[in-house]
């Protein structure tokens, strides 16, 4: 039998070509998403175990979080150092200050900031101890001096020699002495790197000569890791930690990780999903409709005494083939979608680390086995069904059409008799019609999901910065995330007119016993250009307050990066977390423990754009509507992300139903020959498989629209979105492209349909 | 070349209904017509008989415009086939030409009616009603016009399909294998509505058949032979 069904599959190269296409594109997407999910992962960990590679330990504070600019970490003494250095087993020590600091391009414009870190640092003399090596020039020596990585020196048309500005966020000149790779690459990803004299780091970031981020440790020959964090840890204070150089790498890449790469990855792999969903519809048809032309076939095979057993694994046997070799070739189909894949996030913005691709075993066998198994239920019950014709069938001539009872199919106004011929031909399998037409459902369905979903959201943001935005200008840093000198706020209070003009402080601190991030505000100015009204030295979200049962009233302990403690009393709860997060403290009560003070924002009352502009240097100044609009404008770019992934789902379910139009061109060549002897034109057979097409397709689209719009409603309520809103234009473009997917998918089988060689046509039986 | 109209002018009507001089048509090696000359005359009910693989079928295709010739010509009154585009071909066929086959005649999701008229409607022109009455009653199809082909009978079906040949009032009607998947009573039957059509209706008809008996109701009977006319 197995003979059999390879004979059968080369024999019908052509109708199968579909299903093998169908199989092929939904596992060249699963493959390509966890191809490029491991090669990011290999990418990320490779990046940062070079960086780390000198490092045997390092000596941090024990307060605070891990993140991959170390700005969520307090400080330590530098006195520390020479203890650290005095320890036996220590070959070298090295203070690191690091922070952020945003560098500016020769054309005065911000260098990166898409979303990768922007790092300002101290040069560490010692090379083993630094990750980043320079190619040109020489380190800082003096006030002014500055290292940067070479990604940043080409963003920005730097080189040794230019002066340019760093700000830390407050201004500060400097000019370029070197430019260094990160280990053998141009930066550590995309990520920015100016590296300064150890006195001037301190002073712009740490604002304190006496504190240094870190000390980095590098261990003598034979002293191993965790012998040196051993020997480290006896002589450090309490409040301050010895690591091993593995466990920074190891937190590093979770770090990115967590937050990025396995977002990413569920990201791709829900896609794939999708694909592999429409794509299953689209084999379950295609192999209907084989099994059901080869009736008379599997009938005659019957007759001739086999089991319906033998029939059935025939025909499955035929689809577990086409599954293999299809998801074969879609495991290297996934080697070019990764590749394109990467290429479409580093247009988006989202820079990646470079490295070759990795397909390790698990990839190969998840994207092998997923593809066969999908082929293997898609095709079960065409085929159990084959297996249950009678073996008189094949006697019998082929089995008269059902009389269509699809009514919808009436419902196109299709005009002239070639639309009339395409309603009548798409109601008569309703079965076919219906099937073909749920591939492309499924497709509409999640882009109509994600655009109503993305769409609410984008409203309830606008809404709750609305209602919680009462000044007049908000200004906010360049690219995402960033800070805003802090004395801005100060300089745009001092003019003509301006009422209140309020900075927003970010920093991270222990509240209540968890690491969280905290804003920082005055309260008193706060209260006029916000809805918020905080008072004494803490406020809370209701949101926090409920989960903690906290009230007006309740003591906290608020324990800071720079490790002393406060107990601070609620003074407020308040219910719009959307321009402060869950908790806000009072300037005065952070001033005396802070580290680089970044404001997010800075609102203002009482002053025109124009007055504002020339305070700002390079960052947005906006009025209220169009901050307001601004607030929900990062979820432009996912909507536009799973806007390009979905294509590809109607892509497949475009093929789909050009599979589908083609076999029942193939079916009704007899029909269709007879068409064209009593006098129907190439144009009109053209357009009476269009019609059938666009109906389809219509019928597709418009269960999609509904069961999308349907699901969105629900995951609107689910997810909590306080408001719903429909995009009708972005509907209405849906439905054209589904249509149009319709035309589209059409154009190849009209074209065979309208070439039919006549006397052939004519003599099929 | 324009298109001759539908009703064809005075010297049209002087021309035979169709003709084929030095017909050639090759399949490859096969010499399925091997030279064949011949005028289908108006108002006469033409047979051609002939084993299968006689070139019989092949001289209706290329004749009715439905293959081309490999080389000589022919004509439907007078208009040269090999000079016409597809277009012309598919309006000549459309306008000119009613065509009967041997089976699957009809298109399966239209009725009986609307299979009738489908050249017309094709064409974008309206059916002469009084005319299409008349047809229908000449082949008794009154009682079953909105039906579709799965519940006619097999003879039912083949009277649809030459009702449909006879609707646009064509030149010549081309029979291929008419009753060739009818029983002896239907084929009877369907045989006396083709000799009706010519008698009373005036329609020049070529039948393509293998069958004797079916040649009987014929005014003339051409008889083929690897591809060639031999009597």
């Amino acid at each position: 039998m197995t003979a059999l069904a390879l004979r059968n599959l080369l024999a019908r190269r052509r109708r199968l070509a579909g299903t093998f296409l169908a199989v092929f594109l939904g596992v060249s997407f699963l493959a390509g998403a966890l191809v490029l999910g491991s090669t990011l992962a290999r990418n990320f960990d490779s990046l940062f175990t070079d960086a780390n590679a000198g490092t045997d330990a390092a000596v941090r504070s024990s307060v605070g979080k891990s993140s991959v600019d170390g700005t969520d970490r307090g400080p330590i003494a530098i006195s520390l150092l020479s203890r650290v250095r005095a320890v036996p087993g220590v070959a070298a020590a090295e203070p690191v200050v690091q922070g952020y600091g945003q560098l500016l391009g020769t054309d005065g414009k911000p260098i990166g900031g898409a979303g990768p870190p922007r790092l300002a640092a101290n040069w560490i003399a010692t090379p083993d101890l630094n990750a980043y090596k320079l190619v040109s020039g020489r380190a800082p020596r003096a006030d002014g001096e500055a290292v940067i990585n070479q990604g940043a020196a080409d963003d920005g048309g730097l080189k040794v020699g230019s002066v340019t500005t760093l700000q830390t966020p407050a201004p500060t000149r400097v000019r370029i002495v070197g430019v260094a790779t990160f280990g053998s690459s141009a930066g550590l990803g995309e990520a920015t790197f100016t590296g300064l004299t150890i006195a001037q780091a301190q002073r712009l970031i740490l604002h304190s000569g006496a504190r240094v981020s870190a000390i980095r440790v590098a261990a003598a020959p034979g002293v191993s890791q965790s012998e040196l964090v051993r020997r480290l840890q006896r002589v450090l204070p309490s409040g301050v930690e010895a690591v091993t150089g593995a466990q920074v790498t190891a937190e590093d890449t979770d770090d990115l990780s967590g937050a990025f790469l396995n977002m990413l990855r569920a990201f791709l792999v829900v896609f794939a999903g999708i694909a592999l969903l429409v794509a299953t519809f689209s084999i379950h048809n295609t192999l209907s409709i084989v099994a059901a032309q080869r009736t008379r076939e599997s009938a005659l095979l019957r007759a001739l005494g086999a089991s319906k057993r033998q029939v059935f694994r025939l025909l499955a046997t035929e689809a577990l083939l086409v599954g293999v070799f299809a998801s074969l070739a879609g495991v290297f189909g996934g080697l070019g979608m990764a590749t394109g894949l990467k290429a479409m996030f580093d247009a988006f913005g989202g820079a990646l680390p470079d490295g070759g691709l990795v397909l390790t075993p698990a990839t190969v066998a998840v994207s092998l086995g997923v593809g066969v198994l999908v082929t293997l239920v898609a095709g079960l019950s065409p085929a159990r069904r084959a297996s249950r014709v009678p073996p008189i069938a094949a006697l019998r001539e082929a089995a008269t059409e059902p009389r269509g009872r699809l009514r919808i199919a009436s419902l196109f106004p299709l005009r002239g008799i070639a639309g009339e011929i395409a309603r009548d031909n798409a109601r008569r399998n309703p079965r076919r019609t219906l099937s073909t037409a749920s591939a492309l459902a499924v497709g509409i369905a999640v882009v109509t999901l994600a655009t109503v979903t993305v769409t609410s959201l984008k409203a309830s943001v606008r809404d709750s910065v609305a209602r919680s935005f009462a000044g007049d200008i908000a200004v906010t840093p360049p690219g995402f995330g960033g800070g805003l000198d802090p004395k801005l706020a100060q300089r745009i209070s001092t003019l003509p007119g301006v009422k209140t003009a309020v900075g927003i402080g970010t920093g991270s601190a222990e509240v209540g016993g968890d690491d969280v991030t905290v804003s920082i505000a005055d309260f008193g100015a706060l209260s006029s250009v916000t809805e918020i009204h905080p008072r004494g030295d803490l406020a809370v979200s209701q949101k926090v307050a409920g989960e903690h049962g906290w009230r007006v009233g309740s003591p906290v302990r608020v324990r800071f990066l720079d490790g002393s403690t406060r107990a601070l009393r609620v003074g407020a709860v308040y219910e719009n977390r959307r321009l402060t997060g869950d908790y806000l403290l009072s300037r005065a009560a952070w001033a005396p423990h802070a580290g680089q003070d970044l404001d997010r924002a800075v609102y203002v009352s009482g002053a025109s754009k124009a007055q504002i502009a020339p305070l700002a240097g390079d960052a947005k100044v906006r009025n209220r509507a169009e901050y307001i609009d601004a607030a929900a404008g990062g979820l432009n770019m996912l909507l536009g992300l799973v806007y390009v992934m979905l294509l590809l789902a109607i892509a497949i379910a475009l093929m789909g139903i050009a599979n589908t139009l083609a076999l029942s061109v193939h079916e009704r060549t007899r029909e269709l020959g007879l068409l064209r002897a009593v006098g129907a034109t190439r144009r009109q057979v053209r357009a009476i498989v269009r019609g059938e097409s666009v109906i389809v397709a219509g019928i597709g689209t418009a269960a999609g629209l509904l069961a999308g719009f349907v699901l969105a409603v629900g995951l609107v309520e689910v997810a909590g979105i306080d408001a719903f809103a429909v995009p009708p234009g972005s509907l209405l473009a849906v439905a054209i492209v589904g249509v149009l997917a319709g035309v589209l998918a059409a154009v190849r089988p009209a074209r065979r349909a309208a070439r039919l060689d006549l006397p052939r046509a004519l003599a099929t039986t | 070349m324009p298109v001759q109209p539908a009703r064809p002018t005075l010297a049209v009507m002087t021309a035979p209904a169709a003709s084929a001089s030095a017909a050639v048509k090759h399949y490859g090696d096969v010499h399925a017509l091997d030279g064949v000359t011949v005028d289908f005359e108006r108002g006469a009910f033409t047979a051609i008989m002939g084993p299968s693989g006689s070139g019989k079928s092949t001289l209706m295709h290329c004749v009715a415009g439905l293959d081309s010739l490999t080389a000589g010509e022919v004509a439907i009154g007078g208009t040269v086939l090999s000079r016409l585009s597809d277009r012309e071909l598919t309006e000549l066929r459309r306008e000119r030409i009613g065509f009967v086959f041997q089976a699957f005649n009809l298109l399966p999701a239209l009725d009986a009616q609307e299979n009738i008229t489908l050249p017309a409607r094709l064409g974008g022109k309206p059916s002469d009603a009084e005319w299409l009455d008349l047809v229908i009653d000449t082949v008794g199809l009154r009682d079953r016009l909105d039906h579709r082909p799965a519940e006619l009978s097999g003879g039912q079906q083949q009277r649809v399909a030459v009702a449909r040949a006879l609707a646009t009032r064509p030149e010549i009607v081309f029979a291929d294998e008419p009753t060739g998947n009818l029983d002896s009573r239907s084929s009877a039957e369907l045989l006396k509505f083709l000799r009706r059509a010519v008698d009373e209706l005036g329609q020049t008809l070529v039948m393509v058949t293998h069958d004797p008996a079916a040649a009987e109701s014929a005014d003339r009977v051409l008889h083929m032979l690897d591809g060639r006319i031999v009597s």
